[in-house]
C-alpha cells in the first residue's frame, strides 16, 4: 500500500502544481483610480459628444419573447446613442442565470464600463464592490455632470439622499425614481361588495367586524375558504390585521419603527393577542387548513370562484380580478376595504407603500475601469432630465407612445394591441423601459397612460384613509449597517427567521398552545432576539446620520 | 543423509518466499503488457485533470471570506470560521438528521423499488405491453419538479382529492402535508412515483444482458420459474445492484433543495428541512460562496467516508467493489 | 426463458399485469395534466383548482407564443446539433474509460478509479472551474457544449460493471489469437454491451438534451444557445412581465401559467420519441456463447 501511497502522492502534487499554474489568472486591468484620460478642464460636454467614445454597458437583458438578443437591438438604446454619440458594447446576462454571470466577469477580472446591477448576488453586495474597487461613488461628479439628478437630491433629501446613500454617505448607483406617486399605499384588502349587500352589511372596519363578516361568508354564502391567503408569518393580509394590534409582520424579520426606537413584531406582547385572534379564526375555518402551502394563483382563483370572500391585493388586481368575478357573476363586486383596526376610532398606520426612489431594480454604477466618468455620469443623469424620462418612460414617438388632445403621452396601438397577443410590458421592452429598472424618472404621465378603473379610484380612497398621518409616523425600519455589522446581525437573525415562522404556524393552527407564549418569548431571548434589536437600532441611527 | 539435506533444501526452497518486486519494476512489467491500455487511458485521465482536479485548487475558498473580484489568493483567510458558523447553528442536529431520515427512507424503499419493477418486467411475456409499460412509467422523471410539486400539493391537500377519496370512504383526511409526521412518506413515496420507471432502465439493461443458455441449461435441469428466477436471473443483475447500492449510500447525507422546498412549510419544518434547504433560507441573505462551499465540503466529506465504509464491506462479503 | 405453466405461475402473470396497469395510470397522469394544461385557457386555468382531464376552455395560445419565437427554432438547432456530436463523444470517452477499468490486470486501474470517484465529491465549484475554462480558451466556445462532462461518472461506473461482467476467457483467447486491445474493444466487448450503450445513449442524450447550465454561463452569443435556455428565459421573463404588467396596472393576458406547459410539451416530446427506438436493443437473448463462434 505504502508504494501506491507513494505514487499517489506524487501524481496528485503535480496536478496541484498545474492547478496552482493554472490559479493564476490575467491580472486586473487597472486600480482603483478611474483615469479620466477625455478631461478637457475648458470644453463644456454636452450630448451629442463631439468626439464618440465606446462602453461596455453590461446588463441583465430579458425579452426573449420579442426576439431581442441584449439591450443594443432595443429601439430605445439606438436612440440613446443617437442622442448621446456614445457607442455602447453590450454585454448580457441572460435572466436564467441568478445573477452569476456578473459574478463569474468579475472573477475573471473582465470590468465593464457601466454595470446595470445591484451586486444583490456578489458576496457582500455593493458595499463591498466598492470598498474592493469595482465601483466608484458618484458624490464628486454629481453637481457638474448629473445636474438633473442632483436637482432631484436637493429636493427630496430623505426620501432618496437618504434612501439610496450608503452608510458612508456614498451614492453609489443612481435609482429610479417615482415623484408622482398617485397613490400611497399600493396594496390592501379586498372584500366581495356584493356580498355584503346581500347580507346588509357594512364593510368591516374592526378585528371584530371582520370575524362576523368572515363567519357570514362562511356560513351564509358557502364559502370554504372565506380568506384567501397563504399563513405564513409574513403574509400580507395578515401583515394588515397585525397593524391594527399596532405591530408590523409584514416580513420574514419583521422590524419596524415606534417612534425613533426599533421594535421587532414577534417579540412584542401584544402579538401574543394577534396570534389568539388568528388561531380562534383557524379553528372556526375561515382560515383554511390548507393555507400554508397556499400560493396566489389559488387564492385568486378561490377569490373568483366565491370559494373566498376576502382577498389581499395590489390596487390594479382589484381591476383584472374584477373582471375576471364578472364573468362567472354579473353582480360579482370587489371592494376595497381599510386597514381593520381594533376599536372604533383607531389608526392602522402600517400600510404598504410605494416608494419614491427605489434601487431594487437594476440601477446604473459606474466601475473604477471607465476611462470616461464624466461623460458616464452625464449618461446616468440623462434619465432624470426631462427627454430621458420621456425616452425610458414611453420610448420612441410614433413607434410606442403618441400626444394625446391633451397633450398628455399616452402608447400607441402597437403596444396596447399587439396582434400576437403579448402583454404590453413585452412589446414596450423593445422601445422603453417603462416603470420596470433602470436610472431615470417615471414620467408623470405614465400613471394616466393606464386606465384607472374604478375599483382602482375606490382603493386608493379605501386604503389611504389614513394616509397623512402615516407621513408623520413612518414606521418602516431604515437601516444603514457596516460589513462587519451585517455579518453579526445575520448570523443572529437566521437561526430566529426559521424559529418565528414555525411558531407562529404552530400557535395559530393549535399545534402549540397559546399558553407557552411565554416559553416562545425566552427561547426569542435565549436566541438573542436583544442583540439583534440593538444592531438595528444602530443601523437605525447610522441611516439618519 | 544426502537425502535429508536435499529435502531439508528442497523445502528450504519451496518455502522461501518469491522474490519482491519493486514499483518500478512493476510498472514497467504493465508497460510491456498494457502499452495499449495506458496509451488508451491517457484521455481519460487528462480528462479529469483539465475538469475536475484543475478547478478543485478552489476548495481553499472554505477557508476565505471568498470574493470573485478579489480572487482566490487574495481574499481574506478566516480559518474555520465558516465551520464554526455551520456547527454552531442551532438547528443543526435537526437538519442533519433531516438529511439522514430522508436518505435513509429512500434506501429502504426507493432503492430496491426499481429493482422490484425491472423484475417484474422481466417477467412478462410480451414484448409489446413491456415496451408500453416502461415508456409510460418514466415519463413523469421529465416532467419538471416544479410541476410536478404542482400537482403533489394538489392531490395532497387537506382539502384535495386523496383526502376527498378518504372521506368517502369514511375515513378521517389527513393532513399530508401539514404534519412533520407524514412528510416524509408523502416525500419519498411520490419520489418512487416520479422516478421508479426511469430508475429501472439500468436494471433492465441489465436484465436483457443475462446468457440465455444459463436459462436453458436451468430448464433442463428441472427448474421451474421461481426456481429460474432465484439461480439465474438474481444473480446475473447482482453486480450491478451491489455497485448501485455503494454508490447510493456515498449519497446518503445528500439532498436536494428543490423538491423540498416545493413541498415544504413551516409546520413541517421539524422532519422536512435538510441541510440544503436550510442553508438555501440563509443563502437568501447573503450571496456567501464560501460558507456554501464550506458546508458542502463537510457534507461531502461525511458522504465519501461512508462510500469507502460500504465499499470495503461489499469487497470483503463479495467480488462486487468499485475498487 | 421457458418453463412450466402452473397455476401460482398464472396468478403471478395477473396479479403482476393488474399491477402495471395501475402502475401506468398514475405514471400517465402527469404528462396527461401538462399536455391539457398546456392546451387550456390561461385565465381558466389560473383560477381552477382540482382534478384535470380534459383541457379548460380548448386554446393555442401558449403554444403560439413559444412557437412563434424564432429563437425556440434555432434553440432546436442548436441542442440537436450538441445532442448528436456530445454524445457521441461521450459513448466514446466512456467506453474508453470502462474498458481500461475493467481489464483485470492493469497496474494503474484502482489509483485511477479511486482519483475518478473523488471528483464526485469535491469539485472547485463554480467559479474556480469557470477561471480553467477561460484559461483554457473555452469561453464562448462552442465545445464548451461538448467537452465538460465527456465523462459522466456515474456512467462510467455504469458501463464497467457491465463490461467486467463479460467472461475474462474471451479476452483471453482473443489475446492468444494476437488481438490488441483496440480489437478486443470494438469486436467483442462493445457488441456485447449494446444494451449498456443503449443505455448510456439514452442517459447522456437526455442529460444533453436537456442541459443549458453551460451555455448560460460560458456562451456570450445568444445565437448559439440550446433549446432549453431559450425555454426557460421565455418562461422566467414571461412570468416577470406579467407581474410587472400587474405592478403598471396593465389587464393584458396572463399567459404566463399556459406557456410553463407549453414549454415542458416543446422540450419533452421529442426526447420521449427516442427511447422506443432505443428500447429493441434491450431485447434478451443475447447469446454469449455465440461469439465465441
Amino acid at each position: 500500500m505504502s508504494k501506491k501511497l507513494k505514487l499517489i502522492s506524487l501524481v496528485l502534487s503535480v496536478a496541484v502544481m498545474i492547478s496552482l499554474l493554472g490559479g493564476c489568472v490575467v491580472p486586473a486591468q487597472n486600480s482603483n483610480q478611474p483615469s479620466d484620460l477625455s478631461s478637457t478642464t475648458d470644453e463644456k460636454l454636452a450630448f451629442p459628444l463631439k468626439e464618440q467614445i465606446t462602453l461596455r454597458y453590461f446588463a441583465t437583458f430579458g425579452a426573449t419573447g420579442t426576439g431581442l438578443n441584449n439591450n443594443g437591438e432595443t429601439e430605445l438604446f439606438k436612440e440613446l446613442e443617437r442622442r448621446t454619440n456614445i457607442k455602447f458594447e453590450h454585454i448580457n446576462a441572460p435572466t436564467a442565470d441568478e445573477g452569476q454571470t456578473l459574478n463569474l466577469m468579475l472573477a475573471a477580472r473582465d470590468v465593464p464600463d457601466i454595470i446595470e446591477d445591484n451586486f444583490g448576488k456578489y458576496p457582500g453586495g455593493i458595499n463591498k464592490a466598492k470598498a474592493e474597487g469595482i465601483i466608484i461613488a458618484l458624490n464628486d461628479y454629481l453637481e457638474e455632470y448629473a445636474p438633473n439628478f442632483n436637482k432631484l437630491l436637493k429636493e427630496y433629501p430623505e426620501d432618496i439622499g437618504k434612501e439610496i446613500s450608503t452608510v458612508n454617505g456614498e451614492y453609489l448607483n443612481l435609482p429610479y425614481v417615482n415623484t408622482d406617486l398617485q397613490v400611497l399605499t399600493i396594496r390592501g384588502l379586498s372584500v366581495r361588495g356584493d356580498w355584503l349587500d346581500e347580507l346588509g352589511m357594512d364593510a368591516p372596519v374592526t378585528i371584530d367586524d371582520w370575524y362576523k363578516m368572515l363567519t357570514a361568508f362562511k356560513e351564509q354564502k358557502g364559502a370554504e375558504r372565506p380568506l384567501a391567503l397563504k399563513l405564513e408569518i409574513q403574509s400580507g393580509f395578515l401583515g394588515c390585521i397585525s397593524g391594527a394590534y399596532g405591530i408590523f409582520t409584514r416580513n420574514k424579520a419583521p422590524f419596524y419603527l415606534d417612534g425613533d426606537t426599533i421594535k421587532f413584531g414577534p417579540y412584542e406582547a401584544v402579538y401574543k393577542d394577534y396570534l389568539q385572534t388568528l388561531h380562534k379564526w383557524y379553528s372556526e375555518g375561515l382560515i383554511s387548513k390548507d393555507s400554508p402551502m397556499s400560493t396566489v394563483a389559488q387564492q385568486e382563483a378561490d377569490f373568483v370562484n366565491g370559494k373566498s370572500g376576502a382577498i389581499e391585493v395590489s390596487a390594479v388586481a382589484n381591476t383584472r380580478l374584477s373582471l375576471q368575478g364578472k364573468e362567472l357573476k354579473p353582480t360579482f363586486q370587489m371592494r376595497p376595504v381599510p386597514y381593520p383596526v381594533l376599536k372604533e376610532g383607531d389608526k392602522n398606520l402600517f400600510l404598504y407603500t410605494g416608494k419614491i426612489s427605489s434601487l431594487s431594480g437594476k440601477c446604473l454604477c459606474i466601475s473604477s475601469t471607465n476611462k470616461h466618468v464624466k461623460e458616464s455620469v452625464m449618461f446616468l443623469d440623462y434619465g432624470y432630465t426631462p427627454e430621458g424620462s420621456v425616452l425610458y418612460s414611453f420610448g420612441i414617438e410614433g413607434e410606442s407612445y403618441q400626444k394625446n388632445a391633451d397633450g398628455k403621452l399616452e402608447f400607441t396601438d402597437k403596444v396596447v394591441n399587439d396582434p400576437d397577443d403579448r402583454p404590453y410590458t413585452e412589446v414596450l421592452m423593445k422601445y422603453a423601459r417603462g416603470s420596470s429598472w433602470g436610472s431615470y424618472t417615471l414620467h408623470p404621465d405614465f400613471g394616466a397612460a393606464m386606465s384607472l378603473s374604478e375599483e382602482q379610484r375606490e382603493s386608493n380612497r379605501a386604503w389611504n384613509i389614513h394616509a397623512e398621518d402615516y407621513i408623520k409616523n413612518k414606521n418602516s425600519a431604515k437601516n444603514k449597517m457596516t460589513d462587519d455589522q451585517n455579518a453579526q446581525y445575520t448570523d443572529i437573525i437566521t437561526p430566529i427567521r426559521t424559529y418565528i415562522a414555525e411558531m407562529f404556524l404552530k400557535f395559530v393552527s393549535g399545534q402549540e398552545p397559546l399558553s407557552n407564549f411565554d416559553q416562545y418569548i425566552q427561547k426569542l431571548k435565549d436566541m438573542r432576539i436583544e442583540e439583534a434589536i440593538l444592531l438595528r437600532q444602530l443601523g437605525y441611527y447610522q441611516y439618519l446620520q | 543423509m544426502n537425502n535429508n539435506t536435499s529435502q531439508v533444501m528442497t523445502t528450504k526452497a519451496e518455502k522461501l518466499p518469491a522474490k519482491k518486486t519493486t514499483v518500478w519494476q512493476e510498472i514497467r512489467k504493465d508497460f510491456v503488457l498494457n502499452k495499449v491500455l495506458i496509451l488508451m487511458a491517457i484521455p481519460v485521465v487528462l480528462y479529469y485533470i483539465i475538469f475536475d482536479y484543475l478547478p478543485m485548487f478552489g476548495i481553499v475558498i472554505v477557508f476565505k471570506d471568498y470574493s470573485p473580484f478579489m480572487g482566490i489568493t487574495n481574499s481574506k483567510w478566516i480559518g474555520l470560521r465558516n465551520f464554526q458558523r455551520f456547527f454552531s447553528d442551532i438547528y443543526l442536529f435537526r437538519i442533519v438528521r433531516n438529511t439522514f431520515m430522508i436518505n435513509l427512507y429512500q434506501l429502504i424503499f426507493g432503492f430496491p423499488a426499481p429493482i422490484i419493477l425491472a423484475l417484474l418486467l422481466n417477467e412478462i411475456r410480451s414484448s409489446k405491453f413491456k415496451r408500453i409499460v416502461q415508456t409510460i412509467t418514466y415519463m413523469p422523471h421529465f416532467i419538471s419538479m416544479v410541476v410536478l410539486c404542482g400537482i403533489i400539493a394538489n392531490f395532497f391537500a387537506y382539502g384535495g382529492l386523496i383526502n376527498d377519496i378518504l372521506s368517502i370512504l369514511s375515513i378521517e383526511r389527513v393532513p399530508f402535508l401539514l404534519d412533520p409526521k407524514y412528510f416524509r412518506s408523502v416525500y419519498v413515496g411520490t419520489g418512487i412515483w416520479a422516478g421508479v420507471g426511469w430508475s429501472s432502465i439500468i436494471y433492465m439493461s441489465a436484465l436483457s444482458r443475462v446468457d440465455q443458455a444459463l436459462y436453458e441449461a436451468a430448464e433442463i435441469d428441472g427448474a421451474g420459474r421461481w426456481r429460474q428466477f432465484i439461480s439465474v436471473t438474481l444473480p446475473g443483475i447482482m453486480p450491478m445492484i451491489v455497485i448501485m447500492l455503494i454508490l447510493r449510500i456515498g449519497k446518503m447525507m445528500a439532498e436536494g433543495s428543490q423538491k423540498i422546498i416545493l413541498l415544504y412549510n413551516p409546520l413541517t419544518y421539524e422532519t422536512a428541512d435538510v441541510i440544503s434547504s436550510y442553508v438555501y433560507r440563509r443563502g437568501m441573505q447573503e450571496a456567501n460562496f464560501s460558507y456554501s462551499a464550506a458546508v458542502g465540503l463537510t457534507n461531502s466529506l461525511v458522504n465519501v467516508s461512508l462510500l469507502v465504509l460500504a465499499n470495503t464491506v461489499s469487497r470483503k462479503v463479495n467480488e462486487t467493489s468499485l475498487w | 426463458m421457458k418453463y412450466k405453466r402452473t397455476i401460482g405461475s398464472t396468478i403471478f402473470d395477473v396479479t403482476n399485469h393488474t399491477l402495471m396497469f395501475m402502475l401506468m395510470l398514475i405514471t400517465l397522469y402527469p404528462i396527461w395534466y401538462v399536455l391539457v394544461a398546456s392546451f387550456s385557457d390561461s385565465a381558466t386555468l389560473e383560477y381552477y383548482t382540482g382534478l384535470l382531464v380534459t383541457p379548460l376552455g380548448f386554446s393555442t395560445e401558449a403554444y403560439r407564443a413559444v412557437m412563434n419565437n424564432p429563437k425556440v427554432w434555432l434553440g432546436y438547432k442548436n441542442t440537436l446539433i450538441y445532442v448528436t456530436t456530445g454524445t457521441a463523444v461521450n459513448i466514446m470517452m466512456t467506453s474508453i474509460g470502462a474498458y481500461v477499468l475493467s481489464r483485470r490486470k492493469f497496474f494503474w486501474k484502482n489509483i485511477i478509479m479511486k482519483g475518478i470517484i473523488v471528483t464526485m465529491y469535491f469539485g472547485g465549484g463554480l467559479i474556480p472551474t469557470y477561471l480553467v475554462m477561460r484559461n483554457i480558451g473555452l469561453y464562448n466556445n462552442l465545445w464548451v457544449m461538448i467537452l465538460p462532462g465527456a465523462i459522466g461518472t456515474w456512467n462510467l461506473i455504469i458501463m464497467r460493471t457491465s463490461f467486467m461482467s463479460i467472461p475474462y476467457e474471451l479476452e483471453e483467447s482473443a489475446k492468444l489469437d494476437g488481438a490488441s486491445d483496440w480489437t478486443i474493444l470494438f469486436k467483442i466487448v462493445l457488441p456485447l454491451s449494446l444494451p449498456v450503450i443503449a443505455v448510456m445513449i439514452l442517459y447522456y442524450g437526455v442529460g444533453r438534451w436537456n442541459g443549458w447550465f453551460n451555455a448560460m454561463i460560458y456562451l456570450r452569443d445568444e445565437r448559439k444557445y440550446p433549446l432549453q435556455l431559450i425555454l426557460k428565459s421565455i418562461l422566467i421573463e414571461n412570468q416577470t412581465a406579467a407581474m410587472a404588467a400587474e405592478e403598471a396596472g396593465i389587464e393584458k393576458n396572463k399567459v404566463a401559467e399556459t406557456i410553463k406547459y407549453a414549454t415542458i410539451m416543446v422540450a419533452t416530446v421529442p426526447i420521449l420519441m427516442v427511447y422506443p427506438f432505443l428500447q429493441k436493443y434491450f431485447v434478451k437473448g443475447v447469446m454469449i456463447g455465440a461469439l465465441k463462434g
